[in-house]
């Protein structure tokens, strides 16, 4: 029987080869410039740019007070705790700090601390932390150039991925697609991929109160529109992952249960003048599934695949850092026989053995890779 | 050099850095890049002015000052990220008149 090999890569690939333009610090430092030279669509992101800029500012300056502890006592969930505890460790160590220093996706865990520090919840917390993720997204995208890398790849790249039976990714570029020519799964989603909520498909822009009544997607900004998924803790990011999932599992679980059982039936019908506006909302898109069985809310993360892969897997360009998600996946799935990590730097070795300790693991420098693929 | 100007350093750019290996690196920094930092940091600043001149008097930009502050805090870290230097320490430099003359 043959054994299926499993490529999973990040961003490593995109830094390779297209260069410092896709590192942290230029992300940050192009989010900012893209607000001096005007580049920001406000109709998308925010009609006064520089307020968000006022507002990056005023969040670096929380950093020392986070890094002396004075946040630990708001982080109240055992992913906040963890989330603030590797803060704490990573960057404590450090002399200095400048803006550019702090990975994106940590400042959503810093703004987060202040929204409840300062007694701010959604929905003004929500459409903050949209805002500012919407920030970090276009200055990734920069222009659609994010999508072009895959120009800069020798031709006998492709060699590589010819070894592999299944290709799976976190970054949100087309790049690998375009050069293979081949499926490539989307694990944190990607930016021509739809977010549920601007899915005219998606059983939730069938409801009476439809997102996209009240949305007007302008498409030369479609990435801003996509289910391009950032921040800081993994199971964050595995929660919004597996919501379309779940959602669906639960609709599917109540539409049985109304149209076999009487008694649930007669409750269900009883929730559409409820006070409560989701459990008015529970009912109608209950009713709606019952009309027409083929409504869903849009799954467009491949989570049941990636949780289902078999064989041997390789992972390239991923460092575990925020995606502490994915490790525990692989960890947990017993049909993984081998896994073969491309390390940048020997440092993050003890702890991709700590995290993948259930498996056989081959520990591989990237610096090979990157010299047979020039 | 003065306690309090250390003081505002850290506050005004975010910096975690210890106010002595502050006082340390601007002690360490060459005249000429002195004279740099100070140039681009003031170019940075009129940059301020021009956001602001963009709104309102009563607009929170022109009326808060900590908003203010924040977006001084912003340029002045791009310059540290650019020139590998502490944020404070290029404050040190932008506020030094004598480095003007460099």
């Amino acid at each position: 029987m043959n054994i299926l090999d499993t490529l999973l890569f990040g961003n490593g690939i995109n830094i390779q080869y297209g260069g410092e333009d896709n590192l942290n610090k230029a992300i940050i430092l192009r989010a900012i410039d893209n607000v001096y030279k005007d580049k920001i669509p406000k109709h998308v992101l925010i009609d006064e740019p520089d307020l968000l800029l006022s507002f990056f500012g005023t969040l670096f300056r929380e950093i020392d007070a986070v890094l002396k502890g004075e946040y630990n006592q708001l982080a109240i969930t055992s992913d906040e705790k963890k989330s603030i505890s590797y803060f704490l460790e990573y960057y404590s160590s450090k002399k200095s700090l400048n803006i550019t220093s702090i990975g994106f996706e940590d400042y959503y865990l810093v703004l987060d601390l202040m929204f409840r520090k300062n007694k701010i919840t959604n929905p003004d917390a929500y459409f903050t932390r949209e805002t500012f993720k919407r920030f970090f997204i276009h200055s990734i995208y920069n222009d659609g150039k994010v999508n072009q890398i895959y120009k800069y790849f020798p031709d006998n790249f492709r060699d590589f991925f010819n070894d592999f039976d299944t290709l799976f990714t976190t970054n949100y570029d087309r790049n690998i697609e375009f050069f293979t020519n081949r499926k490539v799964y989307y694990l944190h989603g990607a930016f021509h991929i739809k977010a549920d909520v601007y899915d005219e498909n998606s059983l939730r822009n069938y409801m009476s109160d439809r997102p996209l009544d009240n949305i007007e997607i302008d498409p030369n900004y479609h990435h801003l529109y996509s289910n391009a998924l950032t921040t800081y803790n993994g199971n964050h990011k595995l929660f919004s992952i597996k919501q379309g999932l779940h959602a669906n599992q639960a609709i599917e679980k109540f539409k049985y249960a109304y149209s076999t059982q009487e008694g649930v039936r007669r409750d269900i019908e009883s929730w559409a003048n409820d006070d409560n506006e989701l459990v008015r909302k529970l009912h109608e898109s209950i009713k709606l599934k019952d009309d027409n069985p083929k409504l869903a809310f849009a799954e467009s993360y491949p989570i049941k695949e990636f949780e289902t892969i078999k064989g041997n897997l390789t992972i390239l360009g991923l460092a575990p850092n925020n995606d502490t998600h994915i490790f525990d996946i692989i960890n947990n799935n017993d049909n993984i026989d081998k896994v073969t990590y491309y390390y940048y730097s020997s440092n993050q070795n003890h702890q991709i053995e700590n995290m993948l300790d259930n498996k056989t693991l081959i520990l591989k420098d990237v610096k090979l890779l990157w010299n047979k693929y020039k | 050099m003065n306690n309090d100007i250390l003081t505002i350093a850290k506050d005004w750019t975010g910096s975690i850095m210890s106010i002595k290996d502050i006082e340390n690196e601007y002690r360490n920094i060459t005249p000429p890049k002195k004279g740099y930092l100070y140039k681009i940091s003031y170019k940075y600043i009129k940059d301020i002015d021009k956001i602001r001149a963009k709104y309102p008097k009563d607009h929170i930009l022109n009326s808060d000052f900590d908003s203010n502050i924040s977006l001084l805090t912003i340029n002045l870290n791009i310059i540290a990220a650019n020139n590998n230097v502490d944020p404070a320490t290029v404050f040190l430099c932008a506020t030094n008149k004598k480095n003007k003359k460099y």
